[in-house]
C-alpha cells in the first residue's frame, strides 16, 4: 500500500494488521436487501426523495428493531406456544424486521407493469376455464402463440391424427388489465396477521443422558479387524463372487454374460456418416485436474456444478462428517463427526424438527449448515397441503450446532442449491381446485411464507408473480433465495414445475406439460444473487425429466428431453432468450433416454432397449449439435458417471447382479467398452443406490477407486470397492457392513444400511443411518464402528411355515 | 467507463432515478461497508446509506465531476455518519446495557463474526473524522489526498491524523507475532 509511507515502522504494522482484519471481515458483511439499486431507485422514483411525514421514524432501521422488540414483548407476555428446539426459546432467535422480506415488484415480462389481484385474478379465471373444459384437471392447451414449437410438436406426430387446438374461448379473457386497484403495496388481507408458528411437535431438549449415550473415541484400527468382524471381505474366499470380466453380450441379442479370459472390446455400430471427426481434447490431464475431480483429502459425492452445493443426507468437509439419521422412532438426528487424529469422535448430536416420513437433507459451507425436507404442514389459503420447511445452523463450534432461522414455504420441493452462501429453494405449491372466484377471493390463491424474523405467515404480493404467457397450470414455481442470518428475496411464477437445475448463475426449472396431443417441457428460468427474479421462459418438444437433463454454458443452456410415441430424445439449445436456437431430434428412436451427463462441450446419453447404447453428442457447435458416436449396450437403465482421463462408467442394477461398464471415450468418435464387470454375492444379486442417485457413488481420484454401498436381498449390506485401471476395471474386494445374524431373519436393521462412503486421507468411512464404520483403503480391512444412537433394534422374523412374525431382540 | 459516468450523471441531474440508481449500484456496498464499520451495527448502518443515497440524489447537481462520483458520495456518508455518532452516544448513555447495538453480544452471530471486539474497541475510541480516515484508508484503500477531497481537509491534516489515530489504536490492540 502506498498511504503509510510517512508513518513509523510500528505504525505501518498496525496498519497491515488492520487491513488483513478488515479483509477478513470484509467478507461477511452484506448489505441488506432495502439497500439494494433496484429498492433505492423505486424509493427515490415513489417519493422524489421526501420521507413521507409521519412514517420517517417507522421506516428507519432503529425503529423497526424497536418494533420487533416490542412484538416480540407482547408475543412472550402472551404466553404463546413456547417452543423448545435444541434448549433455545424461539422468541430467543435474533429478530428480523418483515419489512426486509420480499421487497422485489418486477414488471409482469409478457405485460410490463406490474401485476395486481385483478390480474391473478384473470389469470386464475383462465385456468378454471380451462379447468372446465378438460373435467377438473388442469392440462395445458397447445400453445397457440409458439409456432415455432407447434411445427416441431407437429413434425413428433404422425400424420394423419387431428389436432385439436381448444384454447379459442380463453381469448376474451385475455384483455390488457387496467390496474383497477391501488398500485401500491397491499398489506395481507384481514386473517392472515400474525399467525403464531403452531408447532404441532412439542420437540424435548435434547438427549438428558439416561436414554443415550453417544460412543465418543473410538480408535480406528486400520490394520487389525476385530473379531466381531463377519461377512465377506476377502475377494479370494468363497463366500465373495464378483464374476470374471464378461463380455458384453453379442449382437444377436443375448442377454448373457459369457465368462472370458480377457476382455475383448465390444463391437460398435457403424459410425454415423454425418458425424465430424475433429481435434477434442475432453478429459485430458487439464481436465482431470480441475477442482471438481480432485479431492484431496477428502471425498464424498460429486455435485452436477462443482460451485453449487445439493443436498445429501450425508455431508463432508476437511476431516469432519455431517450425518442425518432418522435415528430412534423417526426422529431425526443431526451427527457431527470429527475423524482426525485416527479417532472417530462424536463432536455434537442435535434433533431437529422434522416429522413424516420424506427425506430429509442438508447444505453445508463453512459454518453454515441448512436441514431441510418436506413437511406436511399448511400455511393457510388455498393451495394443496404441504411446505417445505429449513433450520439454518450455525455451526461455527461444532460441539454446539445453533438455530439461528427457520423459514417454511408453501409447496413440496422441487429443488434446492446453495451457492455463494446464498440459500436457493423453489417449490411447487399448487391448487387442486380453482372454483369461480373474484379480485378479492384471488388473494387466497397466491403462495405464502414463514420466517422466524417476522413470525408471521406472508403471501406473496401479486407483484411479486409473475403470470406465465399461456400459462393453464394452477401452480407457481416458487422461488425463495435466502441469506443465512435473515432476510431474502421470494418471487413466483404462475405455472409451476418441479424439476430443478442450476448454475451459479441461473436457476432452471422445467415442467412438464402435456395436452390431449403432445407432450412439451417449459423451463423457466430465475437469476441468482441479490435481485434474484423471473427472467424469462423457454419451450421444447417432449419431456425433461431429471436434472440432470439440463446444462448451462455460456449463456447457452442444452436441453435433454425424452419425446413420446417411440421418438427417441431430442437436445435443444437454447438461446439466451430462451427460444430453440439449435437441436438433434430423432436420437435413438423407439428408445427411452436412462441417464444423460454433460461435460464441457460434450453429452453422453445412455439409452435403453434392445439397441442400447451410450452415444457421446458434440456440442461444439452450438447450433448443430451432433451425434460424435456410439458403443452399444442393450438393455441398460442406470446411471452414467463421466471420470477423468476420457473415461465413462455406467453402472446398473441388472438381473444377475450390479453391472459396471468402463467405457473409452477418450475418441468422441468412438467410444468403446473396455470392461464389464457383474458383482453378485452369495448367490444373490447386489443392488446399490449408484444406478440411480449419483450423490452414492464415491471416487477417489487420488486413488483411483470407485466405492459405493451396495445391498442384497439375502440380507446384507456393504460397500463395493471398484479400481479404476488403465484398461478398465478391477474389483477391489466388497466390505460388509451389516448383515442378518440369524437364517430365519427377514430383514436387517435398516440402522445399518451404509449409504455413502466418505474418504478422509488413506481411511474410508461407510455412512450408515445409525453408524460410522471406518475401514482401511488400502487392504479393505474393516476397522471399527461409531453408533450413533442406540438403535434399540427391533428386528421382524418369520419363523416359518405360517409367517406369524415373531419379535426378537438384537444381540 | 469515464463516458458513462457522465451520460448517467446528466440523466441523474434532471431526476432519472435510474440512472442515479446506476451510479449507486458501483458504490453501495462499499457504502454499507464504510457505515457498518463506522456506526457499528446494521441497522444505523442501512439508515446512514439510505441517507446518503437519498441527499445525493437530491444533491446531484452539485456533483462537478461525474467520474468522482465516488469520491463524493462517499463525503456525504461521511456527513451523515457523523451526524449519527453523535445520537449513538447519547442513546447509549441512556439504554441498557442489553441494547448496546454494536459491541458483539452473542446474539447476532453476523456481527461478533466481523470484527473483534478488540478492534471495534479501539475504533470507538477515535474521533469521528480520525475513524472515518482509519476506514476509508484500510477498507477502501483511499490515497491521502484522495481521502483530503473527501472529508474536506488538506492532505497532510489527513496523513496525521492518521498517524494519530493508529498511535491512540495501538494503546488497545495487542499485536501478537
Amino acid at each position: 500500500m502506498q498511504v503509510g509511507n510517512h508513518l513509523d515502522k510500528q505504525d505501518q504494522s498496525l496498519l497491515r494488521e488492520l487491513e488483513k482484519s478488515f479483509q477478513s471481515a470484509d467478507k461477511k458483511i452484506q448489505p441488506p436487501v432495502s439497500l439494494a439499486p433496484c429498492m433505492i431507485v423505486r424509493r427515490l422514483e415513489k417519493e422524489g426523495g421526501k420521507d413521507k411525514p409521519g412514517t420517517g421514524w417507522l421506516r428507519s432501521g432503529r425503529g423497526r428493531k424497536i418494533m420487533a422488540a416490542a412484538l416480540s414483548a407482547v408475543l412472550a407476555l402472551g404466553g404463546a406456544a413456547s417452543v423448545w428446539l435444541n434448549g433455545r426459546r424461539l422468541s430467543d432467535l435474533p429478530q428480523e424486521p418483515s419489512s426486509r422480506y420480499a421487497e422485489l415488484f418486477q414488471p409482469d415480462l409478457t405485460t410490463g407493469k406490474r401485476n395486481s389481484y385483478y390480474d391473478i385474478y384473470l389469470a386464475l379465471e383462465r385456468i378454471r376455464r380451462r379447468q372446465e373444459q378438460t373435467g377438473g384437471e388442469t392440462e395445458a392447451a397447445l400453445p397457440t402463440g409458439d409456432t415455432g414449437l407447434q411445427s416441431r410438436l407437429l413434425a413428433q406426430r404422425t400424420a394423419g391424427l387431428q389436432l385439436d387446438q381448444t384454447t379459442g374461448e380463453s381469448e376474451d379473457m385475455l384483455t390488457t388489465s387496467e390496474t383497477a386497484s391501488d398500485p401500491s403495496y397491499d398489506p395481507p388481507a384481514a386473517g392472515t396477521s400474525d399467525i403464531l408458528m403452531e408447532n404441532t411437535t412439542q420437540i424435548q431438549p435434547p438427549y438428558d443422558g439416561d436414554s443415550y449415550r453417544p460412543t465418543t473415541s473410538v480408535p480406528i484400527a486400520a490394520s487389525v479387524p476385530s473379531a466381531t468382524l463377519s461377512g465377506p471381505t476377502d475377494t479370494r474366499s468363497g463366500s465373495l463372487s464378483i464374476l470374471d470380466p464378461a463380455l458384453e453380450p453379442a449382437d444377436d441379442g443375448q442377454a448373457d454374460d459369457r465368462p472370458a479370459a480377457s476382455s475383448r472390446p465390444a463391437s460398435q455400430k457403424k459410425p454415423d456418416p454425418t458425424t465430424t471427426v475433429g481435434p477434442y481434447a475432453i478429459c485430458d490431464k487439464a481436465t482431470a485436474d480441475r477442482a471438481d475431480w480432485k479431492t484431496g483429502s477428502l471425498a464424498a459425492f460429486q455435485p452436477q456444478v462443482p460451485a453449487v452445493n445439493e443436498v445429501d443426507a450425508v455431508q463432508a468437509d476437511g476431516s469432519r462428517l455431517y450425518i442425518l439419521s432418522r435415528g430412534v422412532e423417526d426422529r431425526r438426528l443431526l451427527s457431527i463427526v470429527e475423524t482426525a487424529g485416527g479417532r472417530m469422535k462424536l463432536l455434537s448430536s442435535t434433533y431437529v424438527d422434522f416429522t413424516g416420513d420424506r427425506e430429509i437433507q442438508m447444505h453445508l459451507a463453512g459454518d453454515l449448515l441448512i436441514v431441510l425436507g418436506d413437511q406436511d404442514e399448511s400455511l393457510g389459503g388455498m393451495a394443496a397441503d404441504g411446505i417445505v420447511k429449513a433450520e439454518f445452523y450455525d455451526i461455527s463450534d461444532r460441539s454446539k450446532p445453533v438455530l439461528t432461522r427457520i423459514w417454511k414455504q408453501q409447496g413440496f420441493m422441487s429443488g434446492s442449491r446453495l451457492a455463494d452462501g446464498t440459500l436457493y429453494i423453489s417449490t411447487t405449491p399448487y391448487y387442486p381446485h380453482i372454483p369461480g372466484l373474484n379480485e378479492e377471493l384471488a388473494k387466497n390463491y397466491l403462495p405464502r411464507f414463514w420466517d422466524s424474523g417476522s413470525r408471521k405467515i406472508n403471501p406473496l404480493h401479486p407483484g411479486q408473480v409473475q403470470i406465465v404467457e399461456d400459462t393453464e397450470t394452477a401452480s407457481y414455481c416458487f422461488v425463495a433465495a435466502l441469506n443465512p442470518t435473515g432476510g431474502g428475496r421470494v418471487c413466483a411464477a404462475l405455472g409451476g414445475g418441479d424439476v430443478l437445475y442450476s448454475n451459479t448463475d441461473n436457476l432452471y426449472i422445467a415442467a412438464v406439460r402435456q395436452t390431449e396431443d403432445a407432450v412439451f417441457s417449459e423451463i423457466l428460468r430465475f437469476t441468482m444473487g441479490y435481485d434474484m427474479r423471473y427472467t424469462g421462459r423457454g419451450r421444447l418438444p417432449g419431456a425433461v425429466s431429471d436434472s440432470m437433463c439440463m446444462d448451462a454454458r455460456e449463456g447457452r443452456l442444452r436441453v435433454v428431453s425424452q419425446i413420446p410415441d417411440s421418438k427417441g430424445s431430442g437436445l435443444y439449445i437454447l438461446d439466451e432468450g430462451l427460444a430453440i436456437a439449435g437441436e438433434l431430434e430423432g436420437i435413438a428412436p423407439g428408445q427411452t433416454v436412462q441417464s444423460v451427463r454433460f461435460d464441457g462441450d460434450t453429452a453422453y446419453l445412455a439409452v435403453d432397449g434392445d439397441e442400447g447404447a451410450v452415444l457421446t453428442i458434440d456440442l461444439e457447435n452450438p447450433v448443430q449439435p451432433v451425434i460424435a458416436g456410439s458403443a452399444s449396450i442393450p438393455g441398460f437403465t442406470g446411471m452414467l458417471y463421466p471420470v477423468a482421463y476420457g473415461r465413462l462408467l455406467a453402472v446398473e442394477e441388472a438381473e444377475e447382479g450390479l453391472r459396471l461398464r468402463l467405457f473409452d471415450i477418450s475418441e468422441p468418435t468412438r467410444p468403446s467398452q473396455l470392461t464389464c464387470y457383474t458383482a453378485a454375492a452369495e448367490g444373490t444379486r447386489l443392488s446399490s443406490e449408484a444406478a440411480y442417485d449419483h450423490h452414492a457413488m464415491t471416487y477417489l481420484s487420488q486413488q483411483q477407486l470407485f466405492l459405493m454401498p451396495v445391498t442384497a436381498a439375502s440380507g446384507f449390506s456393504g460397500i463395493l470397492a471398484v479400481g479404476l485401471t488403465g484398461d478398465g476395471l478391477r474389483p477391489k474386494g466388497l466390505i460388509t457392513t451389516a448383515r442378518r445374524t440369524s437364517e430365519t431373519l427377514y430383514e436387517v436393521e435398516k440402522g445399518d444400511w451404509a449409504r455413502r462412503t466418505v474418504a478422509v486421507d488413506e481411511v474410508g468411512f461407510a455412512v450408515a443411518d445409525g453408524a460410522v464404520m471406518a475401514f482401511d483403503l488400502d487392504g479393505l480391512q474393516k476397522g471399527l464402528t461409531l453408533r450413533l444412537y442406540d438403535s434399540g433394534v427391533k428386528i421382524v422374523s418369520f419363523s416359518g411355515v405360517d409367517g406369524t412374525p415373531v419379535l426378537s431382540a438384537d444381540d | 467507463m469515464a463516458q458513462e459516468a457522465e451520460a448517467l450523471a446528466a440523466r441523474a441531474k434532471q431526476g432519472d432515478a435510474q440512472a442515479f440508481g446506476d451510479l449507486y449500484a458501483t458504490v453501495w456496498r462499499e457504502l454499507y461497508k464504510f457505515a457498518y464499520y463506522y456506526l457499528g451495527n446494521p441497522e444505523d448502518a442501512e439508515d446512514a446509506v439510505q441517507e446518503t443515497a437519498v441527499e445525493a440524489y437530491k444533491g446531484i447537481g452539485r456533483l462537478k465531476e461525474p467520474a468522482a462520483f465516488k469520491g463524493w458520495i462517499f463525503a456525504i456518508l461521511t456527513v451523515c455518519c457523523k451526524r449519527r455518532v453523535g445520537a449513538l452516544i447519547r442513546r447509549r448513555e441512556q439504554v441498557q446495557l442489553e441494547e448496546r447495538p454494536d459491541l458483539s453480544d452473542g446474539r447476532d452471530q453476523s456481527e461478533s463474526m466481523s470484527l473483534s471486539l478488540e478492534l471495534r474497541e479501539a475504533l470507538d475510541r477515535l474521533t469521528a473524522e480520525e475513524r472515518a480516515v482509519v476506514l476509508l484508508t484500510v477498507s477502501e484503500g483511499y490515497k491521502s489526498h484522495e481521502i483530503a477531497a473527501m472529508l474536506h481537509m488538506t492532505g497532510g491534516g489527513v496523513r496525521s491524523k492518521l498517524s494519530r489515530a493508529l498511535k491512540k489504536m495501538r494503546k488497545y490492540i495487542n499485536i501478537e507475532g
